[in-house]
């Protein structure tokens, strides 16, 4: 009776399906249409992952800082172009008020972004842009050439303005990247008692890469005086192969990073210091601009936001959110 | 008892109804609870979107038919995609010859595939996946280093409006639907495709060439891909190396939910449509009530299973039937 059995498993995956949707529902807590109440819906690259968790924490305070529905929403797998526009168009059928997208491809949102602004619902960009579209603002995570200036500025500091100093990036192609390797390579200009080591580094985003890059940088050059990362494994990275040269300290390194990865190296003063965002806190300020901008209230430059700091409005409505600056002082305030 | 068994033969003999009845009950379903689903102009965007998925469906019932399988169709249609956006934005192609090469690179993927199955006897699985990897490499290099998306240049402004705009990928893949079933229910091709899905030794020996319709159904597949893949490029108004990527899954899954039996010999392409189409209303139901993507992929996942073992459950029932009830 292989038939008979067969068919009562198909009956309990089935019963099984249905249960979980409903789990589904209940768990995700079924949101209906919205009306009444203003409902705001980023839509990420993907959700699950840390990053996007830390980004939906920011939408949730958010909600309950506006008093508004801040929903998260996001394709479940990486590089989904075609899942992200469907689950923008979702957001249009349920006709909310506004949508704001991080945009997988900037180019393939741009029909899907007009048609939500020819049917009333506003749209914006945060974390990546999608400059060639309607979008009203972008809000940028940071200036990504800014952020390379700072790091060489941080490093000049602390290396009293002279010396060679090492760049270690990710990969090649990565354009914030690069941008932020451009960054970098101005601010060196501002000081002419400073040089750079070559070649850059690429570690690929491997942080084994990073240590094994670092480590070869510093056989071939015997007086450098600093690294600057520009990607999160460069700055642990570096660390331990400064470690196991036993130039920590010597060698002084400040980099894009994320405060968790490098706790006890900052603690210990191998790791000088750390510049980033906190991507809940620029979903949260985002959530807020797009509220002010729906009550008709549009971003100015310079204004003072409670706890973020100046936002800097620049050209083509781009808002820049002022990065953090972590040293060994401030590094148990972050949780991430 | 004996009465009541073959009514339950006869209903479960038809292969496209469990997938019909899962479309119509999740339309109902979502009809009834989730807000604006009934909204036309959504219900046609969704459908638009899903377009390219049900054109990868029906070439992979003609390979699943056939007793094969294509993991590299999402890859292909990158590929495609990517083809065109580097026609058009850097030669003075024009849309149509560069169409025709990215469909034409298509069918070169799918005929490679073909050939590596049917004459070097390698596995499809194997095959296809080393395809899967190439052919979105190949992407990433033409489109260049650091490049990811290449803006639609003007002169594929009629591709963008009529893709984006219009009904037309949908006319489409339902074109190329009407003419995947009349292949497989009328023509000679059909039944070669099932006859070696069903029995492939029994098959060569009355003398099919079963070599070369192998390689049709690959090629064919291909150029399906590449088909789908200039309609993406439009939908999407951009080049971008993520094209396609995961759409295997779906359209495989389409495939199997619609009743052609993963293991060949059966095939139904009216199956494979209602199968994107079920794939279709889940996504948008479950976008409208605000249910995550992870559970959709795990309702997906369970409905593939679920499917599956349909499938055998019907095998056996059949083969009962036909020994006379003897059994397993």
């Amino acid at each position: 009776m292989m038939s008979r059995r067969l068919a009562i498993v198909c009956a309990v995956l089935l019963a099984l399906a249905i249960a979980l949707a409903g789990c589904g529902k209940s768990a995700e807590k079924s949101a209906s249409a919205p009306k009444g109440k203003r409902t705001i819906v980023f839509v990420f690259k993907l959700v699950g992952i840390p990053y996007s968790n830390a980004c939906e924490r920011g939408a949730q305070q958010a909600a309950k800082d506006l008093g508004v529905n801040v929903e998260f929403t996001g394709p479940a797998k990486g590089g989904d172009v075609a899942g992200q526009i469907r689950i923008i168009e979702n957001q249009i059928s349920r006709g909310v008020d506004a949508i704001v997208i991080s945009p997988n491809d900037p180019n393939s949102v741009k029909p899907v972004i007009e048609k939500a602004m020819k049917r009333g619902i506003k749209v914006f960009t945060w974390d990546s842009d999608a400059p060639d579209t309607k979008r009203i603002f972008y809000v940028a995570a940071a200036d990504d050439v800014g952020i390379g200036t700072d790091i060489v500025d941080k490093l000049a500091k602390d290396c009293g303005g002279k010396g060679k100093i090492g760049v270690m990036s990710g990969g090649q192609g990565a354009l914030n990247l690069n941008l932020h390797v451009d960054g970098v390579m101005k601010g060196l200009k501002k000081y002419p008692g400073m040089s750079l080591a070559k070649p850059i580094i690429y570690n690929n985003d491997q942080p084994q890469q990073a240590q094994s890059g670092v480590a070869g940088l510093l056989q071939a050059n015997p007086d450098l005086v600093g690294i600057a990362c520009v990607n999160s494994p460069g700055p642990p990275g570096a660390a331990r192969a400064l470690v196991a040269a036993g130039k920590s300290g010597k060698v002084k390194i400040w980099g894009l990073s994320m405060p968790s990865e490098n706790k006890q190296y900052l603690k210990d003063g191998t790791v000088n210091g750390l510049i980033l965002w906190d991507p809940a806190k620029l979903t949260w300020v985002t959530a807020k601009l797009v509220n002010d901008y729906l009550d008709g209230k549009q971003p100015v430059d310079g204004m003072d936001v409670k706890d973020v700091g100046k936002l800097k409005v620049g050209k083509n409505g781009v808002v820049i959110m002022p990065g953090v600056v972590i040293t060994k002082d401030n590094v148990d305030q972050f949780n991430f | 008892m004996k009465r009541r068994r073959s009514l339950i033969e006869k209903l479960v003999g038809v292969r496209e109804l469990p997938v019909i009845v899962l479309f119509a009950g999740l339309f109902i379903y979502f009809a009834l609870k989730a807000p604006n689903f009934m909204e036309l102009q959504g219900l046609l965007d969704d459908a638009r979107q899903y377009a390219p998925y049900a054109i990868l469906a029906v070439g992979l019932t003609l390979i699943i038919g056939s007793g094969g399988i294509d993991i590299s169709v999402g890859s292909v249609l990158g590929f495609s995609t990517v083809l065109l956006g580097v026609i058009l934005s850097r030669t003075g192609s024009g849309l149509a010859l560069a169409a025709l090469l990215a469909i034409g690179a298509g069918t070169a993927f799918g005929a490679f595939n073909g050939y590596a199955v049917a004459y070097l006897k390698l596995q499809p699985v194997v095959v296809t996946l080393s395809t899967m990897a190439a052919a979105r490499g190949l992407a990433y290099v033409i489109a260049g280093t650091g490049i990811s998306s290449i803006a639609l240049p003007d002169k594929a402004g009629w591709l963008q409006e009529a893709t984006n705009s219009t009904s037309a990928p949908v006319l489409l893949a339902i074109a190329i639907a009407v003419a995947g079933a009349l292949v497989m229910s009328q023509s000679a091709l059909g039944r070669k495709i099932l006859a070696i899905g069903g029995n492939e030794a029994a098959t060569r020996f009355s003398g099919v060439d079963v070599q070369r319709v192998k390689l049709a159904v690959y090629a064919i597949t291909g150029a399906l891909s590449g088909i789908a893949g200039v309609i993406t490029a439009g939908m999407f108004n951009s080049a971008t190396t993520d094209a396609g990527l995961g759409y295997e899954f779906e359209a495989i899954t389409a495939v199997l939910i619609g009743g052609t039996s993963i293991t060949g010999g059966e095939a139904t392409v009216v199956g494979s449509v209602f199968g994107v189409m079920a794939a279709a209303v889940l996504s948008r139901g479950f976008g409208l009530m605000g249910i995550s993507e992870h559970w959709r992929m795990m309702f997906l996942g369970l409905i593939l299973i679920t499917s599956v073992l349909l499938d055998r459950v019907r095998k056996y029932a059949a083969r009962r039937s036909a020994v006379g009830g003897a059994g397993l």
